[in-house]
């Protein structure tokens, strides 16, 4: 069985950009959510994790993201969602109150260029 | 059968000495019983001694023989104050008779006269004992005719002729009958035998102690009872009898009792009455005893051949035994053997083994000879299987007779109950015989053994075979996929079985695999050659299947081909891509025979595909894949040319059978693989096969607008679930937004389900079902759990985001929880609000 999600990870000077690609669901999210943690070095000050690619995001997945959030806030680093406008995962997202809780933006650029 | 030789008898120095004493003694007996005042003997036994002596001996001992007779007759005469010319005359004429007799008969016969030969009785009697005195008389004769005067030539010498005549008919079958004229007697009673032995010498003696007056008939009693011994039972016995009616006649004569004495005035013509007499009793007792010992001789001969012939049947039945025994491999063929042939070797009614397995134990019942007694077989083999448990736990042999089997067991049975050994000597199980009959024929205890320790041999051997196939089987079906995965359009089946004759592991192999576009790839393959080396091969071509299944199925076979290059191994296989919802199929062969599709309601047929060469011939080869349809409902098959191929006839035959059973299968069972399967392998496979099989079958379901998914209820299920849904509504046409929704929707669902249905360590099953009427879509989720009351951070939240997605209801029973989604296609655009 293919895995569900690719996570791909890059330093960008005091950013890291998480790139998730595929499904995220209940069998997968502890693991990107591990993924996403260990990528942010001591020095970055923002994590972004960009969510363009992802297919299919559950409560599983709302899960993960708050979790991640908590654990940078509490070492002083900043997560932003990457949530184009047309994403089939906004209508979800606004509903569980993340885009109101977290930085989100509309691409990755715009992302690692937050402070 | 008679010992025709003395040798044992006088095989050593003391015999001589015997012999002398022998003689010397019947010589006294001669003396004492001459009639006076002539010196008339009635009889010289002596010489019967002598004669029947030389005849048992070989000539290498007949000098001292000789010698003993010279010099016994020399000593006995001198003592009685005899003529030194004289006593030698009589030496020489005593020693003379029987060694002329023997030559005689020795020469004529070639052989030691047989008492079961007529012609051989009367030889002794015309030869030995009537023609060679003829020779002694004739020097006594001489020499006493020559000495003193008043003797008469011819009266001396018939005189002493006739007396040697009588005491050689006497005597000398008498010695024979102590040697090798002894006979086994008929299975009468001994009291019978004494009495029969000693009936004319008891009546000779009644006979000859009365006090007559004139002659009377009565002596011809005695030749009545002659008869007993002689007819009743033989020459030996009849021979025997002689000697003491002899001794009775001549005595009661010698003291002038019976009916000779009446003219024992003239003591010669009492004299020569009495040797008539006694000769015509040792020629009519030999003479009456011949033919029934003849025909005793017959009879055992005949005995002799019934036994032998019943020893080669017998040795037949275990050649049987032995060679049904060498085919046999599987433990319960061979204990099925031994049970049923076991018997009939050692004339047991029944043979009932018990065997020792790894696990448990079995066992096996057979009756020995069809026609006998099953009934009585019954209440004691019920009691004998623990009997058969108790020699295995003790490594005891038992033997039961009669009357130890106890009430209920019929006269005369008997049983017998072996431990079996291996060659190690451990205890592999146990043999029981059952007789109905008491005797134990000769021979049969060892042949139970020979027959046990076969027994040994022979299930050790299996055991050991056996063992070794289940760790080949093992090894293969490790190597195989333990379960297919699911597909909602579809339902499969594999089955692997490995050869039944030689070794074991083979290279056959069958996958599938579920692929992104919710197809499938289905491939069966065989490796040329067994054992290892094929498994491995086999291993490695699967891994090349699961890596590669999305590409096309001639480049999948493009590194096949190349795996099999590289290790210089030789492949056949067959894969078939296909899209179950619309039955389209890409279909590839390497040398592989053809699939056959069954078409519901129509009949199967081969699936007809560019031939290509095997894999592993030539690394360049390229693989032809063509398109096909295969309809909707239709059973595909797929399988190893082990399934179709035997020894003894062309493959076609086996492909037509293999049509033949798919079409009965087809009709009976569409729905079912693994039915299909069974029936197939049912109605094709051959008992016996060299080689292993791989079968694959896959029911294709109908075209439908309904999906079900039945899954575990384990977190691995729920992203497939979902993907089988996210292929259903793409042939919804359903559009991206929406279908987003009803897959967070139904993945929320399955997840809850998943998640939390089924205490830890239990595993329940999650059941998907999307169904679509108009612009309805319906998904249900059913589980046979109880969903804990949900957290508010985890079970909440997926609860609320259900909630959000339409009209949900959720029904919890006491087995379960029903949850229904109804999602209207046309209100809604894919927002969720």
């Amino acid at each position: 069985m293919n895995s569900l999600a690719d996570v791909a990870v890059s330093d960008h000077d005091a950013s890291v950009l998480v790139e998730v690609a595929g499904e995220i669901d209940l069998t997968n999210a502890r693991q990107i959510s591990t993924t996403i943690l260990s990528a942010a070095r001591a020095d970055a000050t923002t994590v972004v994790v960009d969510l363009t690619q992802v297919a299919y995001l559950d409560s599983a997945g709302i899960r993960l993201l708050y979790r991640s959030a908590t654990a940078l806030a509490d070492r002083r680093q900043l997560l932003v969602l990457v949530v184009p406008p047309e994403s089939r995962l906004r209508n979800l997202l606004e509903m569980t109150g993340v885009l109101e809780a977290m930085t989100v933006v509309s691409d990755a650029a715009s992302g690692l260029a937050s402070p | 059968m008679p010992r025709l030789t003395g040798d044992r008898l006088w095989a050593d120095g003391w015999s001589v000495v015997w012999f002398a004493l022998g003689y010397a003694v019947l010589q006294q007996v001669g003396l004492a019983l001459l009639l006076e005042p002539t010196n008339f003997a009635m009889w010289w036994p002596a010489s019967g001694l002598a004669l029947a002596v030389l005849i048992m001996n070989p000539r290498r001992r007949w000098p001292q023989l000789v010698a003993v007779i010279v010099a016994v007759n020399l000593a006995g005469n001198l003592v009685e104050g005899a003529l030194p010319r004289i006593a030698v005359a009589f030496a020489l004429s005593n020693a003379i008779g029987p060694l002329l007799g023997a030559l005689l008969v020795l020469a004529f016969l070639g052989r030691v006269p047989r008492p079961d030969d007529g012609r051989d009785v009367v030889v002794l009697m015309g030869l030995g004992a009537g023609v060679a005195p003829l020779a002694g008389s004739l020097i006594v004769a001489s020499a006493l005719t020559i000495n003193f005067s008043q003797v008469t030539f011819v009266g001396t010498f018939v005189n002493y002729w006739s007396s040697d005549f009588a005491g050689a008919v006497v005597m000398a079958p008498a010695v024979l009958a102590l040697g090798p004229w002894r006979v086994r007697a008929p299975r009468r009673s001994r009291l019978e035998m004494v009495l029969a032995v000693s009936a004319p010498g008891l009546v000779a003696a009644v006979v000859f102690s009365l006090n007559m007056t004139q002659v009377t008939g009565l002596h011809f009693f005695i030749l009545a009872a002659l008869l007993w011994p002689a007819m009743r039972f033989g020459i030996t016995q009849s021979a025997l009898s002689l000697v003491p009616a002899a001794l009775a006649v001549s005595i009661g004569t010698y003291l002038g009792r019976g009916p000779f004495a009446t003219n024992i005035d003239v003591p010669a013509n009492a004299g020569r009455v009495t040797q008539v007499f006694i000769a015509v009793l040792g020629i009519v007792a030999l003479i009456v005893s011949v033919v029934p010992t003849a025909q005793r001789r017959v009879a055992m001969a005949r005995t002799a051949r019934v036994r032998q012939q019943a020893e080669l049947r017998r040795s037949e039945k275990l050649h049987q035994l032995s060679s049904a025994l060498a085919g046999a491999t599987s433990l319960s063929e061979v204990a099925g053997i031994i049970a049923a042939r076991a018997a009939a070797p050692v004339r047991a009614v029944a043979a009932e083994l018990a065997v020792v397995s790894d696990s448990e134990t079995l066992v096996a019942q057979g009756l020995g000879a069809p026609t006998s007694v099953v009934p009585l077989l019954e209440p004691v083999a019920n009691g004998a299987e623990a009997a058969l448990g108790r020699v295995i736990r003790t490594d005891e042999a038992v033997e039961v007779l009669p009357d130890e089997i106890g009430p209920g067991s019929s006269a005369g049975y008997r049983r017998a109950i072996h431990p079996i050994h291996d060659s190690h000597g451990a205890v592999l199980g146990a043999l029981g015989f059952y007789w109905d009959h008491a005797d134990e024929a000769p021979g049969e205890r060892q042949l139970v053994q020979v027959i046990v320790d076969l027994a040994g041999q022979s299930l050790d051997r299996a055991k050991r075979t056996e063992r070794e196939h289940a760790l080949a089987e093992t090894l293969q079906m490790g190597l195989l996929p333990s379960m297919l995965p699911d597909h909602p359009q579809l339902a499969a089946a594999a089955r692997y079985l490995p050869g039944t004759e030689g070794l074991l592991v083979g290279g056959d192999w069958y996958d599938m695999v579920r692929l992104a576009d919710g197809g499938v790839l289905i491939v069966v393959g065989d490796v040329a050659g067994h054992g290892e080396e094929a498994a491995i091969t086999m291993g490695r071509l699967r891994t090349v299947v699961q890596a590669d299944a999305e590409m096309s199925t001639a480049q999948l076979f493009d590194r096949l081909n190349r795996v099999c290059v590289h290790g210089g191994d030789l492949a056949t296989a067959l894969a078939v891509r296909m899209d179950p919802w619309t039955g389209r199929a890409e279909v590839v062969s390497a040398g592989h025979p053809p699939a056959v599709v069954a078409p519901s309601g129509g009949s199967p047929y081969f699936l007809d595909v560019p031939p290509n060469g095997p894999l592993g011939v030539n690394g360049q080869a390229t693989f032809r894949s063509v398109e096909v349809e295969v309809p909707l409902g239709s059973l595909l098959v797929l399988y190893t040319d082990g399934l179709v191929e035997r020894r003894t006839e062309s493959i076609d035959k086996g492909l037509d059978r293999l049509l033949d059973s798919v079409a009965m299968a087809a009709v009976d069972c569409p729905e079912d693989p693994s039915v299909v399967a069974d029936r197939i392998v049912g109605a094709v496979l051959s008992p016996v096969r060299a080689d292993d099989v791989a079968l694959f079958v896959c029911a294709l379901h109908d075209h439908s607008d309904e999906l079900s998914v039945r899954m575990p209820a384990e977190p691995p299920s729920v992203p497939i679930i979902r993907q089988h849904l996210r292929h259903w509504m793409q042939r919804q046409q359903v559009n991206e937004e929406q279908t987003f929704d009803l897959l967070v929707a139904a993945g929320e669902a399955v997840a809850n389900a998943a998640m939390h249905a089924y205490p830890a360590g239990m595993c329940g099953m999650v059941e998907l079902t999307a169904s679509r009427r108009g612009d309805r879509i319906e998904l249900v989720v059913i589980d046979n759990g109880s969903w804990r009351p949900p957290r508010q951070d985890a079970g909440g939240r997926g609860l609320k985001i259900l909630r959000t997605l339409g009209p949900v209801q959720i029904v919890s029973r006491p087995d379960g929880t029903t949850v229904t989604i109804t999602f209207d296609l046309n209100t809604r655009t894919g927002a969720i609000a």
